[in-house]
């Protein structure tokens, strides 16, 4: 079989004689290249479905996430960008170990750690793109990095966020960067780097310049199978891993959240772990010192190494640093990573810690508790507000208590009776509607009280679809709560308007079935509530019930 | 020298074949992504116009409007669309689409000439939805409908 003329370069580059050495170890270059080529694919196609701004970043993910071969494309992007930090530092570290640096080949390294650095930037720039939660703190760290320099600090951090804080201008720069500058930096040093490698011709392994090194097989097809081979098992290695585990998505990015542990990209984790280790005084020596020598040293490295020879026998000053660099930066990436580890360990488990108004599960109401609380409840003449003869709540009164059963729950009602304070606001001063005394109860008559309430089931007792209920995600809920705008009349945690009741705990005030339930049909729970009306699909009604749930 | 080349040709075709391969592995998934949309059916719906009762028998047409989710973004808000329902005198309703059916303006109701004009090209129709004048290749496309709960809805 006859194959068609090439043109001129390729025909030349397919010809080159290598020397016989050349093997497996060459490799990385070639597979790296592919892999990069696999990113602009997959970067093109993402690009087509994705939209740089906060209100539709998370949904326009989202929305590439719901498509399967959205889902594997955004996966191949995801792993490949890992993979391609691996390959590339795996190829540094061939050429340090064959003293490939050594001139006429320095500007092909500097060159090549140019492209690394571009690689670390295309990292740092994709991870706020999702505009999920890890997005968000990860890159409001590291923007905060070069902000915390002495002097020039603040004017760096806001020139790279655009703004004061990560938003939205923060979104369209790195999204310029990510699709436009880093690419075209991207292409200029891989360019110039394949053209030195060119003209310098591939180095032998450890050939010192006395031994005499054959040339005498053209790189096609002697060593372009093995090329091909390494592309494909890199190729296939992320498309394995996209296939297997997807690429993650979170929740969107709430920049009000107190307790989020930010993790950044895990080549990162080694810096941020610096972080840990300098502070006070000694901040700069991770933000600025430490970080900027590495990356000069590196550089520097084939001016920095004067010695001749290749042999690693004859190099164990290059070699022991070499490895001792190396070993640092594995060690801080995993100190890093173990830090990150831990810290979400402990957030958990205060997360999961029960207060006095954090109620798990709505226990069943204990009877003579319940009925020490009925006493109190006649004692205390609650029914002259919350009489039973009324039975219904309206806007401006007291709310009707015959149901609370099956809409309040029991620990919340125990803690708010403690400390009444107020729900429902009035829509044009802003101040409570109604507000409910402080009769200095003690713990002993607030928990019978609320067992006493926990037993009055009423005849609003709410219909529920389990099935829908179990289905619904918390995600789902929170992107309907922005779309029906229910912050127009909703806070949380001080975002939104305050015209309805504050949503920042309703997840310990009322149960989900009860929400469910109101969400579809408000009129019916609260005649002549101001709460609109909204056309909600049960499908809709138990996401929103669910989000809700969540906000504790 | 028979065999160098014997093996040359043998490397040759493993160079193509498993370019080949990684070719494939990054072309299923990109053609799968771009031609996803052929493949994303539109779930119908049945959206509530109002109480039959306010769609009165042999009366002028009303214009309706309504909203539905929009599938056709992502950020999965809601559209507002408009249908034109009428009543006749033996009590059917029908309900028409406010889409032209030439290149898909938005028809308007010209109460005084009994019929639906377009803006774009000049098509006209008749209150039945049947092509007067103009460009529109068919008539314009009419909902589904029924009564539930008291409520007249149509299938979008």
């Amino acid at each position: 079989m006859r194959w068609p003329p090439l043109p001129g370069a390729l025909q030349a580059l397919f010809e080159e004689p290598l020397p016989n050495r050349v093997s497996w170890a060459h490799v990385l270059g070639s597979a790296l290249l592919g892999l990069l080529a696999l990113m602009a694919v997959t970067g093109v196609l993402l690009a087509l479905g994705y939209a740089p701004s906060t209100a539709s970043a998370w949904e326009s993910v989202t929305a590439i996430e719901q498509d399967p071969w959205g889902r594997l494309v955004r996966g191949l992007h995801h792993w490949g960008a890992s993979v391609v930090i691996v390959l590339a530092a795996a190829h540094l570290a061939r050429v340090y170990l064959f003293a490939a640096y050594r001139p006429p080949r320095h500007w092909t390294w500097v060159a090549g750690v140019g492209l690394l650095l571009v690689l670390l930037g295309f990292g740092l720039t994709g991870y706020l793109l999702p505009w999920d939660m890890k997005a968000y703190f990860g890159t409001r760290v590291a923007t905060a990095i070069p902000a915390s320099l002495p002097v020039i600090g603040p004017v760096i951090g806001q020139l790279i966020r655009g703004a004061g804080d990560v938003g939205d201008f923060t979104l369209t720069r790195f999204y310029t960067a990510h699709v436009i500058l880093l690419p075209a930096a991207l292409v200029g040093l891989v360019l110039l780097h394949l053209r030195l490698v060119r003209r310098h011709g591939i180095t032998p392994p450890f050939a010192d310049q006395s031994d005499v090194v054959r040339r005498d097989r053209p790189f096609f097809p002697w060593h372009a199978w093995k090329d091909s081979l390494a592309v494909l098992v890199a190729v296939g290695g992320v498309t394995y891993l996209a296939v297997a585990h997807g690429a993650p998505l979170g929740d969107k990015a709430d920049p009000s959240n107190s307790t989020y542990v930010p993790r950044p990209e895990w080549y990162f984790l080694g810096l941020q772990h610096l972080l840990r280790i300098f502070t006070g005084p000694w901040q700069i020596l991770a933000t600025a010192i430490l970080p900027g020598a590495a990356v000069t040293a590196l550089l520097l490295v084939p001016w920095l190494d004067r010695n001749r020879r290749h042999r690693p026998a004859h190099r164990p000053v290059a070699l022991g640093l070499g490895t001792l660099s190396a070993a640092v930066v594995v060690g801080l990436t995993v100190a890093g990573y173990r830090a990150v580890e831990h810290e979400e360990r402990q957030q958990a488990m205060r997360a999961a810690t029960p207060t006095s108004a954090r109620a798990v599960t709505q226990p069943e109401p204990d009877i003579d508790l319940a009925r020490q609380g009925a006493q109190l409840y006649a004692d205390l003449q609650c029914a002259a507000c919350h009489g039973t003869d009324r039975k219904t709540s309206a806007p401006g009164l007291p709310p009707d208590l015959s149901a609370a059963g099956s809409r309040l729950r029991q620990a919340w009602t125990a803690s708010y009776l403690l400390q009444p304070t107020p729900i429902r606001w009035q829509r044009q001063d802003q101040r409570p509607v109604i507000r409910m005394p402080d009769y200095a109860l003690s713990e002993e008559e607030a928990a019978a009280l609320a067992a006493h309430l926990a037993t009055r089931q009423g005849h609003m007792t709410p219909e529920v679809d389990d099935d829908l209920l179990v289905a619904a995600t918390a995600t789902e809920g929170r992107l309907l709560f922005e779309q029906y705008a229910c912050s127009g009349c909703h806070v949380i945690e001080g975002r939104g308007q305050r015209v309805g009741p504050d949503l920042s705990r309703v997840g310990d005030r009322l149960q989900r079935e009860y929400v469910f339930a109101f969400l579809q049909n408000p009129g019916e729970f609260i005649p002549g509530t101001p709460m609109e009306q909204v056309d909600l699909w049960p499908e809709e009604a138990a996401a929103l019930a669910a989000f809700l749930a969540t906000l504790r | 020298m028979e065999d160098s080349s014997g093996r040359r040709r043998f490397l040759s075709g493993i160079v193509v074949g498993l370019n080949a391969v990684t070719g494939l592995l990054l072309a299923v998934p990109a053609l799968g992504y771009l031609l996803s949309p052929l493949l994303r059916a539109r779930a119908s719906t049945w959206v509530r116009l109002g109480p039959i009762g306010s769609f009165p028998a042999g009366q002028d047409t009303v214009v309706a409007e309504f909203s539905v989710h929009d599938d056709a973004g992502f950020t999965g808000g809601r559209v507002r669309r408009r249908a034109f329902v009428r009543r006749t005198d033996g009590g059917d309703v029908i309900a028409l689409s406010s889409r032209c059916t030439h290149m898909g303006c938005n028809v308007s109701y010209n109460a005084g000439a009994d019929s639906f004009e377009c803006p774009c090209h000049g098509g006209r129709y008749d209150l039945e939805g049947n092509v007067i004048e103009g460009p529109p290749p068919r008539p314009l496309d009419r909902y589904r409908t029924r009564v539930a709960a008291g409520n007249l809805e149509i299938e979008t």
